[in-house]
């Protein structure tokens, strides 16, 4: 279990990115971390690996409190956005040099690279350059780098953001399986809710240094905690309508049906279609009500820009949020 | 955690530990000396007689209002000035006739940096052969085009030419690669824009070429110069600064007066200037390319 | 169409052709005259019109040479303090230019710009000081002497951390997640990166060290730790007598071989250093 208490980082330039941060990680388990950009995520996963010393708090991995272990001591491995493979070294000896500074021996390293290249299916890349080989492959070799030291914890920095959609969706499948196979905890950073959702079996929704949500999948989706999470998950993000008290409602783009609510208990809307998108298998349409407010409503007939609707939500997919946009209905 | 294990560990990681074998080199070779000569400027130093005295200003007003070292002073700015607008220029031209990548270009390219590689004595014993007045090939070869032969180096009138022509001959080959490379390195986008823009040759020439490779002009001025003021070897091989110190140089006359002379103090205050005049030409030069040079 | 303001094809191919036979003569004739001045004759060597070509070859004049300078005594002495040099450099610049490059500490940039100094000070408008920092040292005739004030390069140090400031962060995290030792970072991460423009800046050094001329006369008064620049001297007449040229030149030509011979070897390196170096 990673375990992070009252956690304060700033850097020597004043700036103070989290401070009476808590976090706990269950082991084995598949955990996101999920959130806009500089909202500390980053910066969480490099204390946990010592890449950063933290100003105040501590970091436990595995029941030892490893806040001032160096960062190959701490039983993590990290496979970066950028791979950061040793690009003057073979992929074999990308994989080793970990490994003999680990103090393994030969035959224990043969060993192991050949284990690690077929779990990654890059066995007959063995000799090749980094330089040599595209995207995929060398996240491949960073995750075999990562597995070869067989630590507790791997750490991720969005692996998987510099390789083209299909690639990524295939490498996702791959992350899970191997995942399985290892029984690690992996501590995942995305700030794609898609591929937070695909992958996690925890997410943490981030932002601005602090937690927003820290839940199963469904929960984060299906039961938002605040305007935040609820905006920042699901594609589109739900709909918000602030009413005249401060408080706001939310529903899911997918939950609007169009038609006259015929006595339901419902949230009535009239409005227009300013834009239409085809998604293929649905439209996505951007809604001005009758009010001025703007939301995203998915539905699979086609309408045309600029018809007047009635619509309406029903009440059990209707969430309400205080002033302050945290949920209480 | 082992207390002593950790703060070994820490002096090996300290960046401290990791500068402070060049630091000190550079304090002990660099620094150190730099202020010995200032401060030797202000002072009588005489270390045969272990007379060490201070004198205020009276160094400075001893080179100032000596002859010698004001010649020397117009030599070596002379000597400076032509490097910079004859060598830099001719080494961008050579470097934009160069600049292709095929086998005459690049053969060409090896031949001329050849002479950077070849030491000052070589070339000034070679160069003194050939500016022989009497049986010199430079004079065969003025005689083939109908020229008058020069007394080259013998002579107070050509000496200090025939030093700035052996000097450019030298460094051409450098400077002409340096510009070869900042050429290569400008996207053929560039030009290809600029072809599509129906821009003349002159126009890419003055619009892309020259802009983009100012940071490299700037590098090469400011190397000119620093080689021009410290120029010692041509000095001392082929001319001894003479005739009549029509040939001296900074370099030569501070080692002549300091070291053969031992008016240590005087030679330290004709140090001090010349540093103080590098330092100025330095700091305009970085002026300039912080304002004109074009980075991406 | 886009010669239509240039003069036309062959006036262009001949112009073309004129500047190439220019560059190649001005810049290959010299070196031509010295090697071949070096096989002439005594009488031959002051013959107007030159010739081109010896009428007669005297190889002799390579032993003469060779023993009048006492050629292996400072050929010793240059390869050492060449290599010496190469090497301190090495040992300093390299982990210097790593700390300005990656790391972050209190006086970074004040501490930068001192270390910079003596880019902009030549080194030869403060030898006066060095000289006397030697004697005090006991350091003049000594190979130490010539060695130690070049172990440090204010343009070795600024290239490396140009270069060193190009390598991702990230990859000197992959390796100290790796529990990869400083020293280790700088030996098997950092230099291997750098290696081309570590290689190119160490034929720098090579190239001036090997052809140093000034600071050797200066650090030195005896032939103890003398390099070859120096050697040439010994084949000068000390007053105005009559000088044996092709000596002269033999003793070049031998005292140009080494560096010639890396310079073929070393051709394309330097060539891709500066590429390379130049940031892509």
């Amino acid at each position: 279990m990673i375990s992070i208490r009252n956690l304060k980082k700033t850097y020597p330039n004043g700036f103070t990115v989290m401070e009476n941060f808590n976090l706990e990680i269950e082991s084995g388990s598949f955990t996101v971390l999920l959130g806009p950009s500089g909202c500390g995520k980053t910066t969480l996963i490099r204390l946990i690996s010592g890449l950063e010393s933290c100003t105040e708090g501590a970091v436990w991995i595995a029941g030892n409190d490893v806040t001032h272990y160096e960062p190959g001591e701490r039983g993590v491995a990290v496979v970066f956005q950028n791979y950061a493979l040793y690009p003057h070294m073979t992929v074999e000896k990308n994989i080793s040099f970990g490994l003999r500074n680990f103090g393994y021996k030969k035959d224990e390293i043969k060993r192991i690279l050949a284990e690690v290249l077929d779990l990654v299916g890059l066995s007959e890349h063995a000799g090749k350059k980094p330089s040599s080989l595209s995207g995929g492959q060398k996240q491949r070799v960073a995750l075999a780098r990562a597995i070869s030291k067989s630590p507790d914890v791997f750490l991720m920095d969005e692996p998987l953001s510099n390789l083209d959609a299909r690639l990524r969706a295939q490498m996702r499948g791959e992350l899970i399986r191997i995942h399985r196979k290892l029984g690690a905890t992996f501590v995942y950073i995305t700030h794609d809710q898609a591929e937070a959702m695909s992958l996690g079996d925890y997410i943490a929704v981030m932002d601005n240094g602090r937690i927003m949500q820290y839940g199963t999948s469904e929960d984060v989706y299906g039961n938002p905690a605040n305007v935040f999470t609820a905006r920042f998950i699901g594609d589109p993000g739900m709909n918000i309508l602030s009413r005249k008290d401060g408080t706001s409602l939310g529903f899911r783009g997918q939950k609007v049906c169009i038609g006259r609510p015929e006595g339901l208990d419902c949230l009535f809307i009239r409005g227009a279609v300013s834009t239409r998108e085809h998604l293929g298998d649905a439209y996505s349409y951007k809604m001005t009500a009758s009010d001025g407010a703007r939301f995203e409503m998915r539905s699979p007939e086609r309408l045309e820009e600029g018809a007047l609707l009635d619509m309406f939500v029903m009440k059990s997919d209707l969430y309400a949020f205080d002033e302050k946009g945290t949920r209480i209905a | 955690m082992n207390i002593s294990r950790r703060t070994g560990k820490a002096a090996i990681r300290s960046p401290y530990t990791l500068i402070l074998p060049a630091f000190a080199l550079c304090l002990i070779f660099s620094v150190l000396p730099a202020s010995m000569s200032i401060r030797d400027s202000f002072y009588n130093v005489d270390y045969v007689n272990e007379v060490d005295e201070f004198v205020g200003l009276a160094n400075y007003r001893s080179i100032f209002t000596d002859d010698v070292f004001l010649k020397v002073f117009k030599n070596t700015v002379i000597f400076m000035f032509c490097t910079v607008v004859i060598s830099v220029p001719l080494a961008m031209a050579v470097a934009m006739f160069l600049n292709k990548n095929r086998f005459i270009h690049n053969l060409t390219q090896s031949i001329i940096f050849t002479p950077h590689i070849v030491s000052f004595v070589a070339v000034a014993t070679l160069w003194m052969f050939m500016m022989d007045p009497r049986s010199g090939v430079l004079n065969y070869i003025l005689g083939l085009f109908g020229l008058p032969p020069l007394r080259w180096l013998m002579d107070s009138s050509t000496s200090l030419m025939s030093l700035i022509i052996v000097a450019a001959w030298k460094t051409m080959g450098f400077n002409a690669l340096i510009v070869i490379a900042a050429l290569q390195k400008i996207p053929a986008e560039l030009y290809e824009s600029a072809r599509l823009d129906r821009s003349s040759p002159l126009g890419i020439f003055f619009n892309i070429t020259l802009p983009m490779i100012s940071p490299v002009f700037v590098f090469l001025v400011t190397t000119s110069v620093i080689s021009a003021f410290s120029t010692f070897d041509l000095v001392k091989f082929m001319t001894a600064g003479g005739p009549r110190n029509s040939s001296n140089l900074m370099v030569y006359w501070i080692y002549r007066t300091g070291f053969l002379h031992f008016q240590v103090g005087k030679a330290m205050a004709g140090a001090v200037v010349l540093m103080l005049f590098l330092v100025v030409v330095s700091a305009l030069n970085f002026m300039l390319m912080n304002k004109r040079a074009h980075y991406q | 169409m886009r010669n239509r303001s240039f003069p036309s094809g062959a006036i262009r191919a001949t112009l073309r052709a004129a500047g190439f036979a220019a560059l190649i003569l001005v810049f290959v004739f010299p070196l031509y005259f010295m090697a071949s001045t070096s096989f002439k004759g005594t009488r031959e060597v002051n013959i107007t019109p030159p010739t081109l070509v010896p009428s007669e070859f005297h190889p002799e004049n390579y032993a003469m040479a060779w023993n009048r300078m006492n050629f292996a005594h400072y050929l010793r002495n240059s390869l050492l303090s060449t290599f010496l040099t190469i090497a301190g450099q090495l040992l300093t610049c390299v982990p210097c230019a790593y700390a300005f490059a990656k790391k972050q500490f209190r006086f970074k940039k004040p501490l930068y710009m001192l270390l910079l100094f003596d880019l902009i000070v030549p080194a030869q408008a403060i030898f006066l000081p060095i000289y006397i920092l030697e004697s005090g040292f006991g350091w003049i005739n000594t190979m130490r002497g010539l060695v130690a004030p070049f172990c440090y390069s204010a343009f070795t140090i600024f290239s490396l951390v140009q270069y060193f400031k190009t390598i991702p962060d990230e990859i000197l995290d992959a390796a100290r997640l790796d529990k990869c030792s400083e020293v280790r970072m700088i030996t098997h991460i950092m230099a291997p990166m750098a290696s081309p423009i570590i290689i190119t800046t160490m034929i720098f050094t090579f190239v001036y060290k090997w052809n140093d001329y000034f600071w050797t006369s200066i650090l030195t008064t005896n032939e103890t730790a003398r390099t070859l620049p120096l050697a040439i001297q010994n084949l000068m007449p000390v007053d105005h007598g009559a000088r044996e040229w092709q000596i002269i030149m033999a003793g070049n030509v031998m005292a140009l071989i080494p560096m010639l011979g890396a310079y073929i070897l070393a051709n394309k390196i330097i060539k891709k250093g500066f590429i390379y170096g130049s940031g892509k």
